[in-house]
Order: C-alpha cells, then structure tokens, then sequence
C-alpha cells in the first residue's frame, strides 16, 4: 500500500513537472528531432552552414536537429522532398536561394516552384563575385572589361556548374557589359576553385567568400561582385564596386535559408522563424559564421520570399537575352 | 618539415588521439567490409559526434575511418565477390577465385599485406614529393585529366575475357550510361525523359551495388544449400609470409605509385586508379593467363593502390584545401565547422594540425594492419556459412548502401536495374568490369576534355602542347598500336584474342 501511495506521489510531481514545462515548449511543432533536408552533397559549402546551424537550433529549439543530404538535380531531388514532407515542422529544407531560382530558369516543369513553399527566413548572404588571379594582372573590373574589348575572343570567365547562378551571373556580365568573352563552365565549385588558383582562366565567378583566404593571401584579386561586401571579414575588400555601381544591372547573392511545405500552419512557421532568428544571435553561431566569412544576418519570410520572386524574374531576363539559343 | 612531423608524432601518440584513431580504424575495416556502406557515409554520420572535440582527434577519428575502409571494402570483394566499396571492386577480379580454391586465408593476407605497403610507402612518396605532387594536382588541367582517363579506357582490353569485341561492347555500354543527366557544358538534357532524379545523371556508386552485389547474388543463387562444400573441405587458413610479399614488390610499387600520383589529382579518385593499376601490371606480367584466376598480383596492385590513394589525397586536401574524393571533401567541411579555413594558408597558419593528421594518417595505416591480421580468421567464418543466410544480408545491405549514395529510394531502383542487367551480362559472357570502367571513367573524360576544348577555343593542338600530354598521347598511341598489332597477329594465325582472362 505504501508503495503504491509513493509511485502515485512520484507520477503526480512527473504530471506536475510536465504541466509546468507544457507552456514554455510552446507545443505546436510536435516531434523530438527536426529534420533538415540540406539538398547538397555533405562537404559543399551549403552542407557546411547546415551543420553549422543545425548546432545553433539544437540550442535555441531544444530538439536534436539532424542534416539529411539526399542531392541531386541541382538540389531540386532534395528540395521537392522537403517541401512534400507532412507540413509540421518536423521537416524543414535549407538551400541557398540563388542555385534555386536559377535552375528553374534553366529548366522548365520541374516538380518545385516559388509558390510550392512557405519561407520561413533566411540567415546568412553571401554574394558572388569576379575573382582573377594577380598573375593576370587585372586589379579591377575595368581593367578586365578593357582587355576583354581590346581582345575580342580570347578571355574566359570560369564558373562552377552550367545550369546555376554563377553562370547567370557570368552572363550578365557577358551580356550587358557587352564582352566578347568566353565562360567555361566546370563541374562546381572545388574545380573551379582549383582552376583560379591554377591561374587557368582570366577570371572566375564564384560565391564569396570562397578563395577569401587566398584573397588575404594577396594570391587572388576580387574584381567586383553581384552584391555588397559590406559585411565581410576582410576590411579590405568590403568597398569593392558592385557590377550594380559599374552599371551591369546584376545582382546575384545565394541567400540561405529555411522553407517548409506551403500547406504548414502559420503558428509552426512563426514558432520556426523564432528558433531561426534566435539561432543567429547565438554567439557561438555568430562567431561560426564569422570564420566562414560574414556574420549571419536575419530576413524575415516575406522579405525572402520577395527577393527570390524578384530574382527569378532577373534572372529570366538574362537566360532570355544571354543564354538561351 | 622534419621538426613539424616529430611534432605531429607527439600530438597523435596522446593516448585519447590514439584511442580515437585505432577505434576509427576498426570501425572503416568494419564499415568498409559491409557492402555498400562506404567511408564518406561513415564521416559524416560521425561529423556531429566530433563537434565537442578538438580539431585534431576529430579529424584522427575520420582519417583512421578513410583508411579503414579502403581494405574492410576488399574484405568482402574477396569473401564474397560483392565488394564493400567502389575501390574495393577491382580485388574481386582475383580474391575471389583464390577464395574458391580454398585460399581465402593468402588472399586476405596479400590484401592486408598489400594495403599496409600502399598505405605506408604513399604516405613516404606523399611526405617526401608534396610541393611536387602539390604542383601536379594543381597544374593538371582538363586536357591532362581527360587524357589519362583514356589511356584508362584503353586498358579495358585488359578486362576481356575470351572476346575482345564482348569487351568494347561493355565499356561503350558503360560509357552510354554514363550520358544520362545534364551535358555538363551545354546543361541540355540527355535521357532523362523528364524525370528530375536522372537529371544527375546516374548515380554510379548505386550502379556499382547493383552490379557487384545484387547481380552476384543472382548469379550464385545456385550455390544455396552447397554450404559452400566445396570451399569449406579445403580451407586454407595460411597466411602469405613477408617473404611472399618481398618476392612480389613490383605490383605493389607500381600500385603504390600509381595510387598515390592519381589520388592528388583532385576528381579522378581511388576507383578508377585501381583498375588502371590492375591492368598496368597484368600488362607487364610474365604469365598474364593467370590474372583473373586467382593470382596473388591481382590482389596486390588494386590494395596497394587504393591505400596509397590516402597519402595522394592529402596534398591537394591540405595545400590547396581542394577534395581529392568524397571522404576528404567531408574532411574539409569538418575544419570548416572547427573554425579552421582549409585553403593554401593551411600550413602555415595551422602547421601543428596538417602534421598532426599526417602523422596520424601513418599511424592508422599502421593500425590497419594490426587490426586486420588479427581479424582475418574472423572473416574468413563469413566463407564457410551457407549462403542461403549470406544472400539476405547481401541484398540488404546492398539496398541500404545504393539508398545512402544519394538517401533517395531512387538509386534502389537504380541498383535493382543494373543488379538484373549485370546478372544477364554476366550470364552471356560480357565482363561487367568494362561496362563499369566505362561509367565510372565516362563522367571525367567528357567533362574534361569538353572544358579543355572550351579554355583553348577548341583548338585540339592544346591536347600536345605540354611534355606531359606529349607523354600521356604517346602512351596512348603506344598501346593502341600494340592492340591492334597483337589483335591481328592472333587473327591470322588464327586463334582468339589471348589478351585478358579468357575463358
């Protein structure tokens, strides 16, 4: 009898505790473990902000978050996963916005679109940008522009895969600065890393602040990029001039960030917006991102979510007039 | 350099770095003899147990996992014909048949031995040559990496049984597979019918699982019930002495050499160097009859190859922060997260960590072995068991390895497809193996030579305008002749192609 009386006691003071606890876990994502589909190969640098903020939300959300890299189509395999996941925020994909819009512009009837997703936020801008080896001697984009025009046919501009942003910016740049140049597209990124710092093409268009090190190292120059450097961590280099400011209407800056099926309840999108604005000022995260290169920084959903519709529209006006045919 | 190594050396002989790296070295052979589980999978299921730790054990952790696997995969080629890796496959070819005959005990040990000498004397060529090797990896261009992926096709010959035009037959099929997806230039798509998931292309370590396990599973179906008697009465628990492997040290330098140049070459991998290799010293073999059959020397080239692979892709991983493979591209983005940028200031600003795991990379090697030679007798239980027991795990762990290349049910499938077209191949006589050089070696010579032709404005002189291409095309030109000169020769006396495992 006694013992009974005292598993009564212990279950009444657990119920109590729970009862207690119920209100502050905010109950309406309902799962122990959130799932982040991260639609790249692990390794990438979009795999490497995934686990760096998978830490940061554990933190923040009190939930074990795990990365879960399914790649494939350029990231379209992962991402249609995702947003055809049962709306509870249990699953959530985290992809960069640019390589998104930029291969729907390639490819028509893809199984993923704009408005088959909710945004919830984005935390962490990195723009792309003209780099070039300091053995071909450009310092800046005007110097490159004037031998490309003095020598119609010869340069090349290398990017890191044929269907993504860094060819719309390349385009671009092709296009409206009116330079008979060659892009040579490689597989991805680490090859076209490995090319620049072979000084095996005039120039290269990649996502900042990759090479940022050899930048430092004096080894590479940035020449001008598709968005403000502002925030990066280099001094240095953060008053370089935007092709906007050169007057090449391009801008292109892979923005990650979180979406989730359209059909997710707005209290479960708000509550993953808190954990997400809230894991970007962790310290620890703030310092993470820092070391990658530019401090995470919050959008809000709708702000995301117009950015990406204005970039589609961008960057279907340069495949129009620059790619296509 | 000397004074950083020593300095490496004490960092890794702390007993927890130890304990980490022998624990990550057991736990590659273990993941590396499962088929279809491989080390990158491996990495980065650990990644976030290494969160808490310092950069160093955190990165023996993955390194004594990259090492492990490279001869656990072998394990299973051997055993079974099903290898536990892609870079394992090749050792099938001869571990096999030498388990067969009863010798599953000297064939694990040839492997074993094999591997150690690879890991061990690529780690040497490794220390001694990095600026060397880290100029290679730099300055190959397209042009080069294409070129060598031909004379790689061209080795092909080498896997023919008995029909030289069974054999082109294969390797044009592989390369024909290996057309789905996106043209990487133009980005137009080739058929993929619309489905998103070919996009990609196809995912060819999924193809590998199904051509290696599932279609060998269809095809030793008829050895269920057997108890595998006949290997059973006569298994040989003897293993190769060290003079064994003295007497053969050409294999095992030239895969070692060959391991360890095409491992720093970031985007050609231990997969494609195995076959080469295998190839290579069949070709300068006295008795090349034997290959295929069970010869000792077609164990040693592909393992001494794909353990000096480790030490090649550590140059371009730390002097230029480039992956050479899967397993050190997961490397890379551990520093990331460790706040350390991998990039050509590595060893400069974190000198004590590059010596670090260079060190630990001998060490595990080392480690490897130990574990290994103690663990074969283990293994070699998994041979006498009947197989109706074997098969379901095969299969299972097959489809669970084709599902983790991508974690998409789609590559099942995939593996299941070429899982029943590697069984009728098999069963009409066609060598699977070219049919898989030809997926595997199709990717890199199109998309190399498609830039190389983009960056010279598609003047094909750029393939002949360094010595090394010069080199690379003569070789080229060298074998081809002979192919076609021996290839003639047996045609007018009148007898079949001898080249190769004939049958």
């Amino acid at each position: 009898m006694k013992r009974t009386g005292k598993i009564l006691a212990g279950a009444i003071a657990l119920a109590t505790a729970f009862a207690v606890q119920a209100p502050i876990a905010q109950a309406s994502i309902d799962c122990d473990t959130v799932r982040m589909i991260v639609p790249w190969k692990a390794g990438g640098g979009t795999d490497r902000l995934g686990r760096g903020l998978a830490v940061a939300l554990e933190k923040v959300s009190g939930k074990s978050v795990i990365v879960d890299n399914i790649s494939g189509a350029s990231s379209v395999t992962g991402s249609v996963k995702a947003i055809n996941a049962k709306p509870d925020g249990c699953t959530i994909l985290m992809n960069g916005s640019t390589e998104m819009v930029a291969f729907m512009t390639f490819k028509q009837n893809l199984p993923i679109d704009l408005d088959k997703m909710k945004y919830v936020g984005a935390f962490y801008n990195t723009p792309t940008w003209l780099v070039s080896h300091k053995d071909r001697g450009y310092s800046s984009f005007e110097d490159f522009a004037a031998k490309a025009k003095a020598n119609p046919g010869t340069l090349t501009i290398g990017v890191g895969g044929a269907t993504g942003a860094l060819m719309i910016m390349a385009s671009g740049i092709k296009g409206y600065g009116d330079l008979d140049v060659t892009i040579v597209p490689y597989s991805g990124g680490a090859d076209l890393k490995k090319a620049m710092l072979a000084n095996q093409v005039d120039a290269g268009v990649i996502h900042s602040p990759v090479l940022l090190k050899e930048v430092k190292a004096g080894m590479i120059n940035v020449l001008t990029a598709g968005g403000e450097l502002t925030n990066i961590e280099y001094p240095e280099i953060r008053n370089v001039p935007t092709l906007e400011s050169l007057g090449i209407p391009v801008k292109v800056a892979a923005i990650r960030g979180i979406f989730v099926p359209v059909t997710t309840p707005d209290e479960v999108v708000a509550e993953l917006a808190g954990w997400l604005e809230s894991a970007i000022k962790d310290p620890e995260f703030i310092e993470f991102g820092k070391k990658f290169g530019y401090p995470p920084v919050w959008i809000n959903g709708e702000d995301f979510r117009k950015g990406m519709y204005h970039d589609k529209e961008a960057y279907k006006k340069i495949y129009e007039a620059y790619i296509k045919g | 350099m000397i004074e950083g190594l020593i300095g490496g050396f004490g960092d890794v002989i702390q007993p927890w770095n130890l304990l980490l790296l022998f624990l990550g070295t057991g736990l590659g052979l273990m993941i590396g003899a499962l088929p279809g589980l491989s080390s990158p999978m491996a990495i980065v299921i650990l990644l976030p147990l290494t969160y808490t730790m310092q950069p160093l054990p955190a990165l023996l952790t993955m390194i004594g996992v990259y090492v492990g696997t490279k001869l656990g995969g072998s394990f299973s080629a051997i055993l079974l014909r099903t290898p536990g890796t892609p870079a394992g496959a090749c050792t099938a070819l001869d571990g096999h048949p030498m388990a067969e005959r009863g010798e599953a005990g000297l064939a694990l040990g040839y492997a074993t031995l094999a591997s150690t000498f690879g890991g061990v004397f690529g780690w040497v060529i490794a220390i001694t040559f990095i600026p060397l090797l880290a100029t290679i990896a730099l300055q190959s261009g397209n042009a080069d990496i294409a070129l060598v992926g031909i004379l790689g096709l061209l080795m092909v010959s080498s896997f023919v049984r008995g029909s030289m035009l069974k054999g082109l037959i294969g390797v044009l099929l592989g390369l024909l597979i290996s057309t789905v997806g996106l043209d990487p230039v133009d980005a137009t798509s080739r058929y993929t019918f619309d489905i998103v998931d070919l996009m990609s292309g196809i995912p060819f370590a999924a193809a590998l699982t199904g051509f290696f396990g599932i279609a060998v599973v269809f095809s030793d179906l008829k050895l269920v019930g057997q108890r595998s008697e006949k290997i059973v009465a006569k298994v040989n628990l003897a293993l190769p002495s060290m003079m064994d492997m003295v007497r053969r040290w050409r294999p095992a330098v030239i895969g070692s050499l060959f391991g360890t140049g095409i491992g720093a070459v970031p985007g050609v991998g231990a997969e494609g160097a195995t076959w080469i290799a295998y190839a290579t010293v069949k070709r300068q073999s006295k008795n090349p009859e034997a290959f295929g059959k069970g010869e000792p020397d077609g164990i040693i080239a592909p393992e001494s190859t794909n353990n000096a692979t480790t030490g090649g892709t550590m140059v371009p991983m730390l002097t230029l922060g480039i992956p050479g493979d899967g397993s050190t591209a997961i490397m890379l983005g551990a520093l990331v997260l460790h706040g350390i940028e991998p990039g050509v200031m590595l060893f400069q600003s974190n000198s004590d960590l590059v010596y670090g795991i260079l060190a630990g990379l001998l060490i595990a090697t080392i480690f490897m072995f130990l574990i290994a030679w103690r663990a074969i007798r283990m293994f070699i239980f998994v041979l006498q068991q009947d197989r109706s027991w074997l098969f379901p795990f095969v299969l299972l762990l097959a489809t669970v390895g084709a599902f983790a290349t991508v974690n998409s049910v789609y590559a099942v499938y995939i593996a299941i497809f070429f899982g029943v077209v590697g069984y009728f191949l098999e069963a009409r006589g066609f060598p699977v193996v070219t049919v898989v050089l030809g997926i595997i070696l199709g990717p890199i010579i199109e998309a190399n030579l498609r830039l190389a032709l983009v960056i010279s404005h598609n003047d094909w002189t750029t393939f002949i305008d360094t010595w090394p291409r010069q080199l690379i095309v003569a070789l080229i030109v060298l074998v081809l002749s002979w192919e076609i000169y021996s290839g003639t020769k047996d045609a007018r006396k009148g007898r079949r192609s001898k080249i190769g495992i004939s049958d």
